[in-house]
């Protein structure tokens, strides 16, 4: 018998107890039993970090010169119309570039951006194929910063760092629709360096690539036992696979699409806008183009009946600091949007849709292994 | 229809000579799909299949004259198919090639090619399990 399986087979258990000198106990360690074909799906959420997502389109992201314009840019409010509104205004980097608040534009949670360059869709409904577009259209966007060519000029004839900046990435500004595509590519070179830190679930994936079961054995039980469901029985790898937990594509997980003003259409709507919008992929922008690769998912996109509803299928990582949860920010905590998974209402999905959710029944403690699990996906350090 | 499972989160199935065999190696050998008088034979072009990854696909056709309609894929234990409508492209000589494809979950995928022949129109289907 090897040590991976004695480990897994005694399932070591400290023996901590409680005691004067020690103010919390630390959670119970050791191994579980790992299948295979657990351990091959385990493995898929992984290796972190992921190589760095280039983007042809963006001739600036790479460029150190960009990157710390695009930071200062971030936190300008000078580039809204009011003068009172940045980037960094929803998008707080205290809080991991999101803002705490269930929502604030068209019903919908401010989502997090760290790791958004790793996406292939942006925002909620995927109405942009790039992240300059995703940073041009709230920049453009009228109950946003609602920036304009003329404004952006005046900005940076008000500072002259900036200015200086914008210079030597493109030449002389001018107040025409490309200063705000320059602008919104030098926003976009700093989001793409915005990349979650490793986790201790992270550890333990590397430990079970590695055959390091001591290292392994670090990882919490409970955190183990929620991420065998995670893999096992309730699926979630579906939807969210991959190192960044998240297959990058739309779902409809029964969450009410009904705002104040409507219906919130989400991809339905997303493709729509994406499809007739100058600034995606296929747009005569200059550069827009330059990405074959990624230009043949915007080519190839198929807006269906079922998109009615869905929103893109997030990420898992740094959610401790992120919540409010799921596309209306409806869900306060990590236990609320486990416990919607387990007592899903069906009927609430599309008739047409996909048979992957079903109600997963949890019980208390299972919820609480999931939601150990997920705290995993979080780095312990402190916020930037 | 064949069915090959795939160790490994990598799936590369269809058979592998597409590129190698001159251009009018008919009929092809197994295990090509074949429906009616048509057989089919497919194989990635560039990196492995993986979920979520776009990928394209070469092809050969026989016989060279066969037309490739269209290509699709769905997961029938889930009811769904693609979010994305792949394009074809005639390269000659019987062979094709598919791009627009996307695998946004692990599990069973069905490929489908749908293609004319001298007797109508054919489909051939092909297995792919992504893990």
């Amino acid at each position: 018998m090897n040590a991976w399986r004695a480990l897994a087979l005694a399932c070591v258990l400290w023996p901590w107890g409680p005691g004067p000198a020690r103010a919390a106990a630390p959670p119970a360690t050791g191994l579980l039993a790992i299948s295979a074909d657990e351990q091959a799906r385990i493995l898929a959420h992984g290796p972190w970090p992921p190589p760095p997502a280039g983007d042809a389109a963006n001739p600036v992201q790479g460029r150190s010169d960009a990157v710390a314009l695009g930071r200062a840019l971030f936190a300008e409010r000078g580039l809204s119309a009011s003068g009172r509104q940045a980037c960094a205004s929803c998008h707080d980097p205290a809080r991991d570039f999101q803002d705490g608040r269930r929502f604030t534009r068209h019903g919908r949670n401010t989502p997090g951006l760290l790791d958004v360059a790793q996406q292939r869709w942006f925002a909620w409904d995927g109405a942009q194929d790039s992240l300059w577009a995703a940073s041009l259209a709230p920049m453009t966007a009228a109950e946003e910063l609602a920036a304009t060519p003329a404004g952006a000029l005046a900005l940076l004839q008000r500072k002259p760092a900036l200015a200086a900046g914008y210079r030597r990435l493109f030449g002389a500004p001018v107040a025409d629709a490309a200063l705000l595509v320059n602008l919104a590519r030098v926003l976009a070179a700093y989001q793409a360096t915005l990349a979650s830190p490793r986790t201790a679930f992270d550890d333990f994936r590397d430990a079970l690539a590695s055959g390091d079961a001591a290292a392994a054995a670090r990882y919490p039980l409970a955190a183990q036992r929620g991420l065998q469901f995670f893999v096992g029985t309730g699926r979630c790898f579906f939807c969210h696979s991959g190192a960044r937990f998240s297959n990058g594509e739309f779902a409809d997980i029964g969450r009410p699409f009904f705002t104040a003003g409507g219906a919130d259409p989400g991809r339905w709507g997303g493709l729509a806008q994406l499809l007739a919008s100058p600034y995606n992929r296929l747009g005569s922008v200059p550069g827009a183009a330059a990405d074959v690769q990624r230009n043949a998912v915007t080519r190839h996109v198929l807006q269906q009946p079922k998109n009615f509803g869905e929103f893109r299928v997030p990420g898992l990582r740094g959610l401790v600091t992120t919540a409010p949860y799921f596309h209306d920010g409806s869900a306060a905590t990590l236990a609320e949007v486990v416990r919607h998974y387990s007592e899903i209402d069906t009927r609430r999905l599309h008739v047409d849709g996909e048979r992957i959710l079903q109600p997963l029944r949890l019980a208390p403690d299972q919820v609480d292994d999931l939601v150990a699990f997920l705290r995993t996906l979080s780095s312990p350090a402190p916020r930037r | 229809m064949r069915r090959l499972a795939i160790a490994a989160g990598v799936a590369v199935t269809g058979w592998a000579l597409a590129q190698a065999l001159p251009a009018l190696a008919c009929p092809l050998p197994a295990p090509a799909l074949q429906q009616g008088a048509v057989q089919a034979a497919w194989q990635v072009d560039g990196a492995a299949i993986a979920v979520a990854r776009p990928f394209a696909i070469t092809l050969r056709l026989c016989p060279a004259d066969a037309l490739l309609l269209r290509v699709d894929a769905t997961m029938p234990a889930h009811r769904h198919g693609m979010n994305y409508r792949p394009s074809v492209q005639a390269l000659g000589d019987g062979r094709w090639r598919a791009e627009g494809l996307l695998f946004h979950m692990p599990g069973q995928w069905q490929l489908r090619l749908e293609v004319r022949g001298e007797n109508g129109v054919v489909q051939l289907l092909d297995e792919v399990v992504l893990r």
